[in-house]
């Protein structure tokens, strides 16, 4: 059981690293290798990461942990590596390595020719590092070395097409909302450190349950439960829920192979699967359990409004995804977790194949017999019929503009740095003062 | 206000401005077209430099690549000089060359191999003859020169880009997108836009009125401008808003045009849906150009003041300013220095002009560099294919004509890809006589086929599809069936789009569907073929498609056609081919089209003249007419004598997977049926011998083994989801050859040229060969062009690589999450063409080809304007004419050395890339 | 406004550059033996008169970190650098700095460091070539006088000549913590004393500057004066210097996403990265071995980032960042090492700089909970600086091709960067490497 899931964490840091040296030492492989060599890796990991499921299922999905040394000891402060084979984290890795697989073939034929495919296939065999550790992480801070792999893979990849403006400028949009978020996930890890020494979720948990919490010196309620919102906060950027869902819709620049594995599979799902993991933390604070919900319905309602306005294939599957993952937080948060992780794994791979076939969009309608020339195709409107026609129009305008979510972003950034950009201006007339200072005592007379 | 036939007043301004606009069609309903073809009245080159300013996009190759083309000898010295006596016919500025002492081709020899590159101010000079140095230094000590670009400058777009990195693009661009994408939209999204009725203007203003209150300052202005535009209509808001902004009137065409050039792809499909709404994929909203113009004019002048605000610029200096570089005294040193190097010129020869001279001789010059040596190259390019052409064709010995044993007479289309496996099929059994025909078969249909009943034009656009035919199911009780299950699917199909895209109905798709779309998923990735297979099976299950016919007789207008006007269509195409009387027992119409997946740009590869669609209707619908016994009756008695014995099959070549299928073989009399199955044998041979010749340029390295790898290959390619190339189209085509098969059979033409066959002998006054060329070169050179475009600029003439594309309203593609609407052909799909204009071979007298092309405008405009190249084969004299100089010169063709191969299958193994003509068997 | 200037293309007279550079590799050996061979000499002092260096672990660190990361720094772009003579004066400076023992020494060498920028203004305006430098030489002026006035303090109880460690606890009364705050605070850049910096860019050249950095004072004063009495010093005064160098790295990420000009932006970046390295120092003792490891890959990297953009500014006239140059189609090899220390520098997993944020945030959250929040907020501010200057730089097609020459580095220039590199992810995969043998 150790090798299995062992494999799927050395298989593909291997992988990468003999990429990483070969681009140095200017070997060019050519497409054929590397199309090859992908294809062989995502069969190995398919089977192994499928056995692992097959095991846990076999002695009846309980935990089986596995710790090493840690890989940074000073003093009292150290950085445990500790891993965990369950239920949650095989079938992720299962769906990680089977769409990923899919993806490779697909890219074989998709970017044939194509001079960035080198860099698409390092991309994801980092990314399939970076979901590999998030499967069976057991602590706060491994989960963040793989949350920030796969956030840096998924701006790198937005930015596929470099040479043309957009496509950087919507990079750099990710770039700021991961950051933003992956705070969160730094922060809940130092304080657990702090308050509960461990950052391991079982230990947390079981330290949560103790009856003697208060005696032995950890810290109040209150920190703990900030523990868990930054965990929440961590987990908001990674499934583009509000405020942090302009970037998605944007990030469709990459190729499709590229934005079908990310926003609609692997990294997505990435923020459900964080909160499933920290499940039973929650159970102790309905408060968050609260917050979970209420952010999960509004970003759903948000989103599959904006989405009913979109007509263009990929921002309207981004919406529809947004508004899927927020029901999932909604599950999440009313305590159905075996039913979030089926609906992950369903969402992911509905999304990947829509993703996948979005180019032939115009055919199907075309080939469809019931689309009519010269009328409009009639589309069953659920709830939209009770509104009178003057706030239809109102709802769909505000909609359309996506209820002006980049307008809200802009005028809160603009308004916390105001103090700083005040200061600035502050700053440099003192600097003339200065400088008018000094000549004025240098100056030859 | 001026009076409509004033060239200045507004309404001839925008019907002007509407010819200029990019005239794509909806992806659904995408044909081939010369993107400027409204510029044919122009001459190639003038037409190609004012379309490069307007589409911002170079117009020919870069330099280096016709270079690296000499460096491989594929331009050799002969070809530029005849090159430079082809353009120096039209383009004569011989006044610079005399100052110099050249004759004017001398000095365009010297002009395309000189590096002049005195503008580009850090070019660090070797000066190696110093004596000469001093002496230009001191012609040019004290002179200046600016190289002003004659044009002024209104849009203040480039200055704030220039000097303040104020992109216009990325500010207001998202805005005008989202709007016009979310108002054209055809179905795609799931809240139809609520104001398609109202129009777009009251659009814009209402969708104004709530976004200022959350917009940027510039959509405060936009606010503001339109509170005091309230109530105006379009035309007065642009027409004051352009004389506020004090543009002469003279400015406004090319102010308005570079504004709608901006989103070239949106402005052109307003304007296409204004002007032909019946193109839209669904229904065409109600939008007029002149809304576009003016939200898109207001937007710009509201930035515009909003910048000049922030950066407190006063606007009047920069509407109308000059861009003036000037050359200072060392840079014309320097040129005058690398002219006498680069033009091999005795250095006395500036002491005799005195400076100022000089100075006007460096500027005619620079800009005689920047215009002609770019398309000199092009020139000599060009001019090395139809050598190697013509001489292919001249010193092919034709051999006489055997009607002897035809087993069986097919009727390909004039398609190039065509040509190869006509080729092949000659080559497998010499019996079968092939022939190059019209594929829509003269049918000017809307076609209804059973499974849906969009009436389709199966047509060419220039002619109006007027009748109507349908298919209908033989018996009427499965048929029942078959449509109800079929429209159920559809209905279905349509509601899960939108289903698994909403929230509570979107959350219970996704958990019934998501685990079982691995499946298909998985199928279609990992073994696109036994997908495939796998699809037709379940279908015929569930709805077995029942046998159909064509309905194709005249109930009442404008349904079917009459039998006289059955047996006039048939009669103009059976006389096209030169079938007047020897008919073979089979005669096989073969319709074409391709099958691909996921490929928004599949309508590109079907047949052009059947306005992209499959020509298997037509094919099935001729059979009918040519089998029906009292056509054949009316036929006679107009010289067609069809013997009761022969029999016409109607058949499909699908181009992408190199199969073949036939059609209503239930008709076929029953002794027929062995003789056709051998034939079919033959067929599928040769079928197998073309996907191997096709796949020489695919790179997977097991196609290239064998025709059975090759077939296998070329079949999984069209059902493959992540293939961007399923085939090569009409990649490399360049050549049209008019007259019988005799002329090219057994010549590899390298899948280059169309087949149009024409039997001169039996067509005295030219009433057929005007049909010949009316159908096959308009369609050949419009296929032409746009490959050319495409090919020269992909990311301004084409949309760019496939990968990033994104569908948008069902109309076309953006790149990324929103852009410009993409117009033209994807890179994947010209990476191998070479950008060479077509150059037509007629086998007629010269009388008949001159009295067509002159009395018919389009063709006219074509030939004189230099956008085809045609030559003539006058049989009776013998003699070879080229059309040069406005008129038809007789001229004699060298013949060049031609390799010489068994087989077809032979000369593809052997030299894939060299040249592309040799003679087989 | 953008124009395209013509780029001048001088020969560099390398007769100094060559001596410059062997001087600096010598003494980079030299302290590299010292470092790790340290338990014998580890308590050599070189006392003159009032002068005493001391060679120890710190120092030698210090000193080894100078010089390695200046020749790395300068070896590869020697050909584009025109370095002046006045270089080994800078040199001195902060070796004298780095070395210092006691508070004279300190003092001397700190004017003599500080001073060479100083009377280069002043020769400025006099002949009014350049307009700043006025508060670069105000706030020297005050530091110089809380220094001298410091010393005269600890002269008047005998322990100006003292080597700081005998130094005894009772010596740091209010008084002196607040003069030790300026001085500290002034030389390090931080915030309420920090607006000097922003006239050393553009007026000195970048290898002079990171001189200046490198030696290290504020750093250096910290740990030998105020370090081993920490404990006894009120808390009060500990959250002060905490919370202000968190602010500080934050108040320079904020500057630098809002500065156009592509010289102060790296300079800023590579501020707010060293800012960090006090509020590691006052946490507790992983904190401690987190900023020591910071120290070290600052350096290194952030000296390589800024030779690299001097030999991007000597190739191209790209003056303001306003838009994207796109010069990865130019420099590939460049923008990828640019890219890879970037990485390195803002804590991309498997780059040094994660193991530092670990160590440093976790130990600095043992002390202040709330504080570590704000240490949080200034790394993602500074991850969202570089993604910011790389894609203006590298990424991205300008509308107006400046004239770029393609002159991409050489395999040779990239080796020593390569080097670096390798250093800093072999730190990043086995930090356990090193951090055994960090000890004071």
């Amino acid at each position: 059981m150790e090798y299995l899931y062992l494999n799927l964490l050395v298989l593909p840091f291997v992988w990468m690293c003999f990429l990483g040296i070969t681009f140095f030492f200017r070997i060019k492989l050519t497409e054929n290798f590397l199309s090859e060599s992908v294809k062989w890796i995502s069969l190995i990991m398919s089977s192994l990461s499928l056995s692992l499921v097959i095991t846990v299922i076999i002695n009846r999905s309980q935990h089986i942990f596995f710790d090493y040394p840690a890989w940074i000891t000073i003093g009292e402060y150290l950085f445990q590596s500790r891993f965990v084979v369950d239920i949650l984290g095989s079938t992720y890795a299962l769906l990680t390595s089977l769409l990923i697989g899919i993806i490779f073939r697909f890219s074989r034929n998709y970017l044939h020719k194509e001079e960035g495919y080198f860099r698409f296939i390092f991309l994801l065999s980092t990314l399939m590092f970076g979901l590999m550790i998030i499967c069976f992480a057991r602590t706060l801070d491994l989960i963040f070395v793989g949350w920030e792999l796969v956030g840096t893979t998924s701006v790198l990849l937005i930015g596929y097409f470099y040479i043309q403006v957009q496509p950087v400028r919507h990079s750099l949009k990710a770039v700021v909302s991961y950051r933003l978020c992956d705070m969160g996930i730094l922060a809940a890890g130092a304080w657990a450190h702090h308050y509960m020494h461990t950052t391991d979720f079982y230990e947390l948990h079981e330290l949560l349950s103790s009856p003697h919490l208060h005696d032995s010196g950890h810290g109040g309620t209150l920190a703990l439960a900030f523990v868990g919102f930054f965990v929440i906060w961590g987990a908001l950027a990674k499934s583009a829920q509000l405020p942090f869902s302009s970037w998605l819709p944007a990030a469709m620049e990459g190729p499709t192979p590229s934005s079908a594995i990310f926003y609609g599979a692997l990294s997505i799902h990435l923020g459900p699967f964080l909160l499933l993991r920290f499940y039973d933390y929650f159970t102790h604070f309905p408060l968050l359990l609260w917050i979970i919900g209420i952010i999960g319905f509004t970003s759903a309602i948000y989103a599959s409004a904006v989405g009913r306005t979109r007509s263009d294939t990929k921002t309207m599957l981004a919406y529809a995804t947004i508004s899927q993952v927020g029901i999932i937080w909604v599950e999440i948060s009313l305590g159905f977790t075996q039913f979030a992780l089926f609906h992950v794994l369903t969402h992911a791979s509905l999304r990947t194949w829509q993703f996948l076939r979005s180019a032939s969009i115009i055919q199907d309608f075309v080939e469809n017999p019931v689309v009519q020339q010269h009328e409009i195709i009639h589309r069953n409107i659920s709830f939209e019929k009770y509104f009178s026609e003057k706030i239809r129009k109102k709802i769909f305008i505000h909609a359309l503009h996506g209820f002006h979510l980049d307008y809200l972003t802009q005028k809160t950034i603009s308004f916390l740095t105001w103090p700083l950009r005040a200061y600035f201006i502050f700053e440099k007339r003192w600097l003339d003062l200065n400088n008018g200072l000094v000549k004025f005592l240098f100056k030859k007379r | 206000m001026l009076d409509v036939h004033n060239t200045l007043s507004f309404p001839a301004i925008l019907t002007r401005i509407r010819n200029k606009l990019p005239i794509q069609n909806p992806l659904h309903g995408f044909v081939h077209n010369n993107i400027l073809m409204m510029f044919e009245d122009k001459e190639f080159h003038d037409a190609l430099s004012v379309a490069g300013q307007l589409y911002r996009a170079k117009s020919y190759w870069d330099l280096e690549q016709y270079k690296i083309k000499f460096h491989e000898n594929k331009i050799s010295e002969k070809d530029i000089t005849d090159g430079i006596d082809q353009y120096s016919l039209h383009y004569h500025d011989s006044a610079c060359a005399q100052k110099l002492g050249l004759s004017l081709k001398d000095f365009y020899h010297r002009l395309m191999f000189s590096q002049l590159a005195f503008n580009d101010d850090d070019v660090q000079p070797e000066i190696k003859d110093g004596t000469l140095w001093a002496q230009c230094a001191e012609k040019m000590s004290g002179q200046a020169l600016d190289l002003s670009l004659d044009k002024k400058k209104y849009r203040a777009k480039e200055y704030w880009e220039k000097y303040y990195n104020e992109s216009l693009a990325s500010t207001t661009h998202p805005y005008i997108i989202n709007l016009i994408s979310s108002f054209l939209d055809q179905g795609q999204s799931f809240w139809a836009n609520p104001y398609l009725k109202s129009g777009f203007w009251t659009y814009f203003c209402e969708d104004l009125e709530i976004v200022r209150k959350f917009g940027s300052d510039w959509q405060k202005n936009l606010g503001k401008k339109l509170d005091f535009f309230k109530g105006y209509s379009t035309e007065q808001i642009i027409e004051s808003e352009l004389t506020r902004m004090n543009i002469p009137r003279e400015a406004w065409e090319d102010f308005i045009l570079d504004l709608l050039f901006d989103l070239k792809g949106w402005s052109g499909m307003v304007n296409k849906l204004e002007v032909e709404p019946w193109q839209a994929t669904v229904k065409a909203p109600n939008i007029k150009l002149v809304d576009f113009i003016a939200a898109l004019l207001l937007i710009e002048s509201s930035l515009d003041e909003y910048h000049a605000l922030n950066h407190s610029t006063d606007l009047a200096m920069i509407y109308g300013r000059e861009e003036i570089t000037t050359l200072r005294s060392f840079q014309l040193t320097l040129a005058l220095y690398q002219i006498t190097n680069d033009f091999k010129l005795p250095h006395s020869w500036m002491n005799k002009l005195e400076s100022g001279e000089i100075v006007t001789i460096v500027k005619n010059i620079e800009s005689a560099e920047r215009e002609h040596v770019i398309r000199l190259w092009h020139e000599a390019f060009e001019n090395h294919f139809y050598r190697e052409a013509l001489s292919a064709i001249v010193s092919h010995d034709r051999g006489q004509l055997d009607v002897s044993n035809t087993v069986a007479q097919i009727l390909f289309c004039i398609d190039d890809r065509e040509e190869s496996i006509r080729r092949h099929v000659e080559e497998i059994n010499p019996a079968l006589k092939t022939f190059g025909v019209v594929g829509f078969f003269g049918l000017d249909m809307k076609f209804s086929s059973i499974k849906h009943k969009r009436l389709i034009a199966q047509c060419p656009p220039v002619i109006e599809a007027n009748r109507i035919v349908r298919e209908v199911a033989k018996d009427s009780v499965n048929a029942q069936r078959f449509l109800k299950i079929n429209s159920f699917i559809g209905g279905s199909d349509l509601s899960l789009y939108y289903m698994s895209r909403t929230l509570f109905r979107g959350f219970f798709s996704t958990i019934i569907l998501g685990l079982l779309s691995i499946v298909p998923m998985f199928l279609q990735v990992f073994f696109p073929k036994q997908n495939k297979s796998f699809k037709l099976k379940v279908s015929q299950l569930i709805s077995p498609v029942p046998a159909t016919e064509m309905d194709i007789d005249q109930i009442q207008e404008g349904q079917g056609y009459t039998k006289l006007e059955m047996t006039k269509i048939v009669e103009s195409i059976l006389s096209m081919c030169g079938l007047k009387t020897e008919f073979s027992k089979l005669v096989l119409l073969m319709g074409h089209g391709s099958s691909s997946t996921n490929n928004p740009f599949k309508q590109a590869y079907g047949c052009g003249a059947c306005g992209g669609n499959a020509g298997i209707s037509n094919s099935r619908v001729f059979a009918k007419m040519a089998n029906d016994p009292e056509v054949r009756v009316h036929l006679k008695d107009v010289g067609i004598f069809i013997p009761k014995e022969t029999y016409f099959a109607s058949g499909f070549h699908d181009t992408c997977t190199d199969e073949m299928h036939f059609f209503d073989l239930e008709l076929m009399p029953s002794e027929y049926v062995e003789e056709f199955n051998r034939i079919k044998i033959d067929l599928n041979k040769a079928c197998m011998l073309n996907a191997f010749e096709r796949c020489q340029r695919f790179s997977s390295p097991e196609a290239k083994e064998s025709p059975e790898k090759a077939i296998i290959h070329v079949r999984e390619r069209a059902e493959d989801l992540a293939q961007p190339r399923p085939e090569y189209g009409h990649s490399n085509n360049a050549l049209a050859v008019v007259g019988l098969r005799h002329m090219t059979k057994g010549l590899f033409l390298n899948r280059r040229s169309f087949l149009l066959t024409y039997d001169w002998k039996i067509d005295p006054e030219g009433e057929i060969l005007k049909q010949v060329i009316l159908g096959g070169i308009p369609v050949a050179v419009n296929i032409n062009m746009d490959y050319y475009f495409s090919c020269v600029d992909n990311d301004h003439y084409g949309c760019g690589s496939k990968l990033p594309l994104n569908l948008t309203s069902l109309l076309g593609v953006m790149t990324g999450s929103s852009s410009d609407l993409r117009i033209g052909l994807a890179r994947q799909m010209v990476e191998i063409h070479e950008p060479i204009r077509n150059m037509t071979i007629v086998e007629a007298p010269l009388e008949r080809v001159k009295k067509i092309f002159d009395n018919h405008g389009r063709l006219k405009n074509i030939l004189y304007n230099h956008w085809m190249r045609l030559c003539v084969f006058d049989p009776e004299s013998n003699t070879w004419y080229l059309f040069k100089e406005h008129e038809f010169q007789k001229f004699e063709v060298e013949k060049l050395a031609i390799k010489y191969f068994k087989t077809s299958k032979e000369r593809v193994i052997k030299s894939v890339t060299e040249d592309d003509f040799s003679e087989i068997g | 406004m953008t124009h395209s200037q013509s780029i001048p293309d001088y020969t560099v007279n390398t007769k100094w550059q060559d001596i410059f550079l062997v001087v600096l590799g010598f003494l980079g050996i030299f302290f590299l033996t010292l470092f790790f061979f340290n338990h014998e000499f580890s308590h050599l002092i070189m006392s003159g008169p009032h002068i005493e260096f001391s060679f120890n672990k710190f120092s030698s660190f210090l000193g080894l970190v100078f010089c390695l990361s200046l020749f790395i720094g300068i070896f590869p772009v020697r050909k584009e650098n025109e370095i002046s003579k006045t270089f080994i004066f800078y040199i001195l400076g902060g070796l004298g700095i780095i070395l210092a023992n006691n508070l004279i020494t300190f003092l001397l060498f700190w004017t003599f460091q500080r001073s060479l920028p100083g009377f280069r203004f002043i020769h400025g305006i006099r002949n009014g070539s350049t307009s700043g430098g006025g508060t670069y030489l105000v706030q020297h002026f005050i530091t110089f006088a809380c220094l001298v006035v410091l010393t005269v303090l600890a002269s008047r109880s005998g322990y100006a000549s003292l080597s700081f460690s005998q130094i005894p606890a009772s010596f740091f009364t209010w008084p002196v913590l607040i003069l030790s705050f300026i001085i500290i605070f002034e030389s390090h850049g931080i915030f309420p004393f920090h607006s000097w910096i922003h006239d050393l860019v553009g007026n000195i050249n970048w290898y002079k500057i990171s001189t200046i950095f490198l030696a290290r004072a504020g750093v250096l004063l910290f740990v030998k004066l105020i370090m081993p009495t920490i404990d006894q010093d009120p808390d009060l005064f500990k959250l002060v210097l905490l919370s202000l160098s968190i602010f500080s790295s934050i108040y320079w990420s904020v500057r630098g996403i809002f500065e156009t000009n592509v010289a102060k932006i790296t300079t800023y970046f590579y501020v707010a990265q060293s800012s960090l390295i006090l509020s590691g120092l006052l946490a507790d003792r992983a904190a401690a071995h987190g900023s020591y490891l910071q120290i070290l890959v600052i350096s290194l990297s952030g000296t390589a980032l800024w030779s690299l953009m001097s030999y991007i500014q000597r190739h191209t006239s790209i003056k303001r960042l306003n838009q994207f140059y796109g010069l990865a189609q130019f420099y590939p090899k460049l923008a990828t090492l640019f890219c890879l220390f970037g990485f390195s520098m803002i804590g991309t997993p498997l780059g040094a700089a994660f193991v530092v944020e670990d160590l440093v945030i976790n130990g600095l959250l043992d002390q202040q909970p709330f504080l570590g929040l704000g240490h949080i907020l200034a790394t993602c501010l500074n991850g969202i600086l570089f993604f910011l200057i790389f894609s203006k730089l590298f990424l991205g097609q300008t509308a107006y091709p400046q004239k770029i020459k393609n002159l991409d580095m050489s395999l040779g220039q990239m080796i020593p960067y390569v080097l670096i590199l390798f250093v800093m992810f072999l730190i990043g995969i086995f930090p356990s490497l090193f951090l055994r043998n960090i000890t004071w």
